[in-house]
């Protein structure tokens, strides 16, 4: 009888931490909100700062985000996808296969700051790109790296081997198969591969803090060669490097709330279709 | 003939690994590396009164007496009050209209102090004083030093001891945080979680583990620093203790998922036998699920520990930033990844301050790079699962 106690109160216990963990998850969200929903208007997001940040709008911080992300995503995604594709079509070599796995591993176990260190010695330092976006996206490119090759390689490893033989017993080229078959089934789950890097990238702030962020910039960026605001950078500058932080913090909570908005947003959906896709091929 | 190229491409593509890489590790030591050859002093000279008997000094006790910790007595130098002239203080005594001849003029009758001591360019030293050695040893500043004040004038302290003790006290506390409560949100998942929540409470770990650090960390400075605060009736909340549980409970996610997912791959037969010998849910928890996926419990660990090891902005905002030596995780700390965030944008490329956070930057590579290596050691499959 004491023993069966025992075992409700485990049940009990490892029930509210796994509840807590989301309740306080949920309060975050719910006090950014709370907090932030007042500040955001039309104005808000579509003008320039103004009056030493305490005033105006955060648009040219949202511009920023998202030319920084596409740079980083035409990069990253067009290597990543590679990769991925090269890793589980065409790798003939069972060593350097598991050799460019294991590089892969290890780099997405550095930390983002360093990236952010070697994005500075080498994009904007060594080949003088400057503090730009250019040097921001692809430091970003670089760090989201590990993530897309091995969201691809696991979307191309899906598509059924039967279909893939099929296509070469047609007569089709290995590269033919890979270009008509594979990769158009694979597609969908590459793209959601694509949309969860979005999220992690627009929410990254330690590698951009060298290679791209403007402390304040209030215009548009023309060139790619330019240096820019951005919404996590700004949010962290607003918070902490205000001149006066309390005047500033209505438009903290604006900005982390609309930031808040985009990742959860991306990676939300991204969730939603690796389960819709899980459940559609799980036949 | 264009599948060939096609292959050539997406080959190359998979290689450009080995570059990043490679050339990660050759940039941060490329500018790392000049931090233990070069000196913070470079075109500076230091000189004394040639009456003064002192000719050389270590630069941890330059240090000392410009801080009056010590006096020139102390180095059977003259009874006298110290005073120190770098280019940080100079405006003291020169006005910064003053023309070349004028600050020259100035600094001549300066020098006829007993207790001069110069640090400055050669064109601007007096002529009629003596040269005094400053010995500088890289590695004995950086990897003994308990200071870390990196453009303290005129010679900096850049011993990294204090952040990474800072670093060990948030990862401490993010362990004892994300571990045992990881493992108890992937036993609840696996063992105890109605099968219709699966995938909302799947998707709630997923938004956990996609919230922007920066926004955690605001949440943490507004909501989390009072509270510690309070409850601990401190001056200041920011704490290691704050940096730690936030960090924990950012990391719960990939703990809580590697380990559900080894917990999973648990043979069925294994687990029926024990039930079928008797043992209750608990007891087959206890004593043969997490003792066979303890691997797993390990490898999960170690990514978690890298994971809060390597993390800048929650740590830059939450802990107080205070670069002392503390053993106490009630008090403020800086980290690492902190330092190099608040300090790098501050620091003209090529300076000594700039080597010497790429230093920081090259530790902190071989620390988080060693966790994970050992992570990858015990269990490959589960390594290369975490994302």
């Amino acid at each position: 009888m004491r023993k069966r106690r025992g075992e409700a109160l485990a049940t009990l216990i490892v029930t509210l931490i796994s509840w807590a963990a989301l309740v306080i998850l949920a309060g975050v969200v719910g006090f950014i909100t709370y907090k932030g929903l007042g500040v955001i208007s039309w104005e808000f997001l579509t003008t320039p700062m103004r009056e030493g940040m305490k005033k105006g709008g955060i648009a040219p911080a949202i511009v920023g985000s998202i030319w920084v992300t596409l740079v980083a995503l035409g990069v990253g995604g067009l290597i990543g996808t590679s990769a991925g594709a090269y890793l589980s079509e065409f790798a003939r070599h069972r060593r350097l296969k598991q050799l460019i796995e294991f590089l892969v591993t290890t780099l997405s176990g550095i930390p983002s700051v360093v990236y952010g260190l070697f994005g500075l010695a080498l994009f904007v330092v060594t080949l003088n790109f400057g503090t730009s976006i250019l040097a921001g996206g692809l430091t970003l490119a670089l760090l989201s790296l590990p993530l897309l090759i091995r969201n691809a390689q696991e979307a191309f490893s899906s598509v059924p081997t039967s279909l893939k033989e099929a296509s070469i017993g047609l007569g089709a080229s290995e590269m033919q198969t890979f270009l008509r078959v594979t990769l158009p089934i694979a597609l969908p789950r590459v793209l959601t591969g694509l949309v969860l890097a979005t999220g992690r990238i627009l929410g990254e702030t330690a590698p951009i803090l060298f290679t791209v962020a403007a402390y304040y910039l209030p215009t548009y960026p023309r060139s790619l060669l330019e240096p820019t605001m951005l919404l996590p950078y700004h949010l962290y500058v607003l918070i902490t490097s205000g001149v006066n932080v309390k005047e500033t913090y209505p438009m903290a909570f604006g900005t982390a709330l609309t930031l808040l908005i985009l990742t959860l947003f991306f990676t939300l959906t991204a969730a939603y279709l690796r389960f819709r896709l899980k459940q559609k091929y799980r036949v | 003939m264009r599948g060939r190229w096609g292959q050539r491409f997406l080959q190359a593509a998979a290689l450009t690994t080995f570059l990043v890489l490679g050339g990660l590790t050759i940039f941060l030591f490329r500018e790392g590396l000049p931090a233990l050859s070069k000196t913070p002093f470079e075109g500076i000279v230091f000189a004394v009164h040639p009456d003064n008997p002192v000719s050389t000094l270590t630069a941890a006790q330059v240090r000392a007496l410009v801080r009056q910790e010590k006096r020139w007595q102390d180095f059977n130098g003259p009874d006298t009050v110290l005073i120190p002239i770098y280019l940080a203080n100079i405006e003291r005594y020169v006005p910064p209209t003053a023309s070349i001849q004028e600050i020259r003029l100035i600094l001549d009758s300066l020098a006829e102090f007993p207790g001069i001591l110069f640090a400055l360019p050669p064109a601007l030293l007096p002529s009629s004083v003596k040269q005094l050695r400053v010995e500088w040893e890289g590695w004995k500043e950086i990897f003994f030093s308990t200071q870390w004040s990196p453009t303290y004038e005129p010679v900096p302290a850049v011993g990294f001891l204090p952040l990474l003790v800072g670093s060990l006290w948030v990862s401490i506390i993010g362990l004892a945080v994300v571990v045992p409560l990881g493992l108890a949100m992937a036993i609840y998942v696996v063992e105890f979680l109605p099968k219709s929540f699966y995938y909302p409470i799947k998707i709630l770990w997923e938004l956990l583990a996609g919230l922007p650090s920066v926004v955690v960390g605001f949440w943490g400075l507004v909501v989390v620093v009072p509270w510690i605060q309070k409850v601990f009736r401190l001056t200041a909340g920011e704490t290691a203790l704050t940096a730690g549980i936030l960090l924990g409970w950012m990391t719960l996610p990939l703990m809580a998922s590697l380990v559900e997912e080894a917990l999973r791959a648990i043979p069925r037969l294994l687990e029926e036998s024990s039930y079928g010998l008797g043992a209750t849910q608990w007891q087959t928890i206890w004593r043969l699920k997490l003792p066979y996926v303890f691997p797993s419990i390990a490898t999960a660990t170690l990514l978690s520990a890298g994971r809060i090891l390597g993390e800048t902005m929650v740590v830059l905002m939450v802990s107080g930033n205070s670069p002392l030596l503390h053993f106490s995780p009630l008090q403020p700390v800086r980290t690492l990844p902190a330092t190099l965030a608040a300090e790098l944008g501050e620091a003209p490329v090529g300076s000594y301050h700039y080597h010497v956070l790429f230093l920081l930057g090259v530790i902190l590579f071989i620390l988080t790079l060693g966790l994970n290596l050992s992570a990858y050691l015990i269990h490959p499959k589960d390594a290369q699962a975490a994302r």
